[in-house]
């Protein structure tokens, strides 16, 4: 009875993992042997096996580095959100941060880091980096969600804002967190080998660099899978420890992180004070940058003010970074594209055919949580060194959040309103194209434009390791050949691109939603919030055409 | 009035259900949640459905819409079974949430049955649903800038705009406040007096049922079953002032004394037909 269970529930993840393994195997052995390409998983093994000792000195190096990384960052995370909650002024400027910290393309910090940081320092940073902004923007939607009712309690027995943060909140915000903690898990190990990737003498990251440029196929394989079974054991296990600490409610679903980003946009201020306060903080941040050289006594040979930079970008040799923008730009919009194509097509069908979501969602999860960086040898084995891989590579850093949210949004339509399509006898088409799609836009969009940033991330990486052109490979031979001026313009000018492109997504976002008449509605939890405080004051919204006449008659009637 | 028409020709169409028996699993046990439900609708007559929370009504009606299987009995609709009438497009359904589509206006939300029964919108049956809801200011208004009651009066539109063989409304007003209701309560009278439909309504208000209704069925809980028919014969067109009349209040008191002493299963009052 039960084992029928497991078997109409897993079964079919089971025969598509046992297939892409076999497939795996005989292409490996036998199709593209010898050809440097794919590793037949029982070669993987057997070198697996045979390099142990390779493995036990390297592990533990990415694994502290990564934990470091992890720990301090989602640590600030949830400090930055808890303020942002309950200083109210404070929120704008720390979504905003955690934006730019999430946009700034890891490629471009990497090689920053290793000039100004020494040892393992860049890795944990990078770490820390990746990890922030998922984290806070779950920490902060689950610290809005705490039950209003509670919420009205706390303050009615006269609780003030830290008392209600620490009761009420903390613990409604706990499955975000726990959410956070796991999901950042696979992005501290990417930030960690990147780090190493450069400067390091040990970790996965120097390994896998090593295999590379080796063409040792197996260990590339063997690295990734390892990496891989690290980044799926830490996310389980932070997951079990969640549940131990907080038993009553779940983790929160991953997938609301696109629509939580909508937090950027749902205050009421006017378009001014936001773009004065946009532009302070770009101030703020150029102001630390030009600070910190001399208070931290950095060496101005080879970390550069943003003066530098820009006389840099303006002289004649700044042609050398800006000529390099078409080429990533191209690289990370091809991967983009077709990311968010797959994402969109997958979660449409995932949703349409329930059965095929359930047999092949966890292995997109799997692959989902394989650490980026890995997939850069192996993809490039296979399709080559141009502009494809780059693409390659940004598609699949781009797919999953996308196919995560588009499912999430398609689902979101409410039971009646599929019984009444139900009712009305509406075909699967009908009730797709009439009532899913619509209703999942928002997410949808929502999902395509956090994806953009990651897009430029895989492109750069891809660039860097792989194609041997665009920013991702200006960047790391300026820091190779000690050129630390075109290292800094190029990195900004990266940065600035990753920024842009989101924006520009936001952009269309909004111009779209309104054009569908998508947008403009509150979400539920404000709905929420609206009755409860109506409740309370005693008065209820209603339309003035919608006041009772004939509605007296019934009360005289009793 | 109808009723009586229709009682003159049995044949003539309606909802007849009988011996009709739907049982859920849960937690690996089978749980009965209608029991032998035997039950006939005039056709073109309003039956109000009441019953304690739990006792199957939301259930009998997706049964009604073909949204449900069941494991037993006759369930037919103008001597069709469900399935044919949802294949026809010939059901119209509102529920307690009006479930609108928030990007779609008032007039494309109405409108909507038909785009899914592949029928072309004409303008002007659209304008005049909307003109019977009262709703001729907000035609082009998407439902957030509604209010609830008006909301649940588009759904109602909704509803009738493909002149439904059956309309099953279940709770249609049961969110609102009071006054509301009781305001649309009349405005459902007026709209179902210009339209006769076969028309089967879930509520919890008793006064409700009885004054819009020919027939009242009085259910009961676990298992679902029916403890009283009980037919109204208030005469129509009914106005506020039979609010007021001793024989409404007798109904009402008689059918809620049914209700009450429910649990224990009472033989029907009365049998409409048959
Ligand atoms: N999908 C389902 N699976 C299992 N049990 C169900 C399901 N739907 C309904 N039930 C059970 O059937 C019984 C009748 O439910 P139904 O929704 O028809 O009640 P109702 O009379 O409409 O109640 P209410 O007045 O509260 O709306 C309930 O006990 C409910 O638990
Ligand atoms: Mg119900």
């Amino acid at each position: 009875m039960s084992v029928r269970r497991v078997v109409r529930r897993w079964g079919g993840t089971a025969g598509l993992a046992l297939l892409i393994l076999l497939v795996l195997q005989v292409l490996g052995e036998w199709v593209l042997a010898g050809k440097g390409i794919i590793a037949a998983p029982t070669h993987v093994i057997e070198a697996l096996w045979d390099d142990r000792a390779l493995y036990g000195a390297n592990v533990p190096t990415t694994l502290e580095t990564a934990a470091k990384g992890w720990a301090v960052g989602n640590a600030a995370a949830i400090v930055v959100a808890g303020i942002a909650q309950s200083v109210a002024w404070t929120e704008r400027p720390a979504l905003l941060l955690g934006l730019t910290v999430f946009s700034i393309p890891g490629v471009a910090l990497a090689p920053v880091l290793e000039v100004t940081l020494s040892g393992n320092a860049p890795g944990s940073v990078l770490a820390g980096f990746f990890v922030f902004f998922p984290t806070l923007i779950l920490t902060l939607l689950g610290l809005r969600q705490a039950d209003p009712g509670a919420l009205l309690v706390a303050r009615a027995y006269g609780a003030g804002r830290w008392r209600t943060l620490t009761k009420v909140r903390a613990r409604a915000a706990l499955p975000g967190i726990v959410t956070g903690l796991s999901m950042t898990v696979p992005a501290a190990l990417v930030g960690a080998i990147l780090g190493e990737f450069i400067g390091a003498s040990s970790g996965l990251g120097v390994m896998l660099i090593d295999a590379m440029y080796g063409a040792q196929v197996d260990l590339v394989w063997g690295v990734a899978a390892v990496t891989t079974a690290l980044a799926l054991a830490g996310y389980y296990i932070v997951r079990y420890v969640g549940r131990l600490l907080n038993p009553w409610s779940p983790p929160l679903d991953a997938s609301a992180t696109a629509s939580a980003l909508d937090l950027t946009r749902r205050d009421g201020r006017s378009r001014l004070v936001r773009i004065i306060e946009t532009l302070a903080s770009i101030g703020l941040i150029l102001l630390v940058w030009w600070a910190a050289i001399p208070v931290f006594h950095l060496s101005d040979y080879v970390v550069k003010n943003p003066g530098d930079v820009v006389n840099y970008l303006v002289g004649s040799s700044g042609s050398a970074v800006l000529s390099q923008i078409g080429i990533t730009l191209a690289d990370a919009g091809l991967g983009f594209c077709v990311g968010i194509a797959v994402g969109w097509v997958l979660g449409v069908l995932f949703v349409v055919s329930p059965a095929t979501g359930r047999a092949v969602l966890p292995i997109a999860f799997v692959v989902s949580s394989i650490p980026a960086i890995v997939f850069v040898p192996i993809v490039t084995l296979l399709l080559g060194r141009g502009s494809l891989s780059a693409g390659a590579i940004a598609a699949i850093v781009t797919f999953f959040p996308v196919l995560v949210n588009t499912m999430f949004g398609l689902r979101s339509a409410s039971g009646d309103t599929l019984l009444f399509f139900r009712a009305h006898n509406a075909s699967l088409w009908q009730t797709l194209w009439r009532l899913r799609l619509p209703i999942g836009m928002p997410a949808m969009l929502a999902a395509a434009r956090i994806s953009a940033p990651l897009a430029v991330l895989g492109a750069t990486l891809a660039e860097w390791l792989a194609t041997g052109r665009g920013l991702g490979y200006l960047i790391v031979t300026a820091f190779v050949n000690s050129n630390y001026t075109q290292m800094w313009a190029a990195a900004v000018v990266l940065t600035i691109l990753s920024i842009v492109f989101y924006s520009v997504l936001s952009v269309v976002e909004q111009v779209v939603l309104r054009r569908l008449g998508v947008a403009g509605a509150p979400s539920s939890g404000q709905r929420a919030w609206h009755t409860v405080l109506a409740r309370i004051g005693g008065r209820r919204e209603r339309a003035p055409e919608e006041t009772p006449q004939l509605g007296n008659a019934w009360f005289e009637a009793h | 009035m109808n009723l009586a028409a229709d009682m003159d020709h049995p044949t003539a169409g309606g909802v007849v259900i009988q011996g009709l028996q739907k049982s859920y699993r849960v937690g690996g046990r089978s749980f009965e949640a209608l029991q032998e439900i035997s039950l006939t609708v005039a056709s073109r007559s309003f039956t109000s459905l009441v019953g304690p929370s739990g006792c199957g009504k939301s259930t009998l009606l997706r049964i009604l819409c073909d949204l449900e299987a069941f494991d037993g009995g006759r369930v037919e609709i103008d001597g069709c079974p469900p399935h044919l009438l949802r294949q026809r497009h010939a059901i119209g359904l509102a529920l307690q949430d009006p479930a609108l589509l928030p990007w779609r206006t008032v007039r494309r939300n109405i409108s909507l049955p038909l785009e899914l029964a592949r029928e072309r919108v004409s303008s002007a049956v659209v304008d005049e649903l909307i003109a019977l809801v009262e709703l001729e200011h907000f035609a082009d208004a998407r439902p957030a800038q509604l209010s609830g009651g008006m909301r649940q009066r588009v759904a109602i539109a909704r509803a009738l705009i493909s002149n439904p063989q059956l309309l099953l409304l279940d709770e249609p007003f049961g969110a609102l406040d009071e006054m509301t209701r009781q305001r649309l309560n009349l405005e459902l009278l007026r709209i179902w007096t210009e339209r006769p439909t076969t028309t089967v309504l879930v509520t919890h208000s008793m006064q409700e049922a009885v004054f819009l209704a020919d027939q009242v069925v009085v259910m009961s809980g676990r298992p679902g079953t029916i403890l009283a028919v009980r037919s109204v014969d208030l005469p129509r067109p009914r106005t506020v002032s039979v609010l007021r009349s001793p024989e409404f209040h007798a109904i009402c008191d008689e059918l809620l004394e049914k209700l009450f002493s429910g649990g224990t299963r009472a033989q029907p009052v009365e049998e409409t037909v048959g």
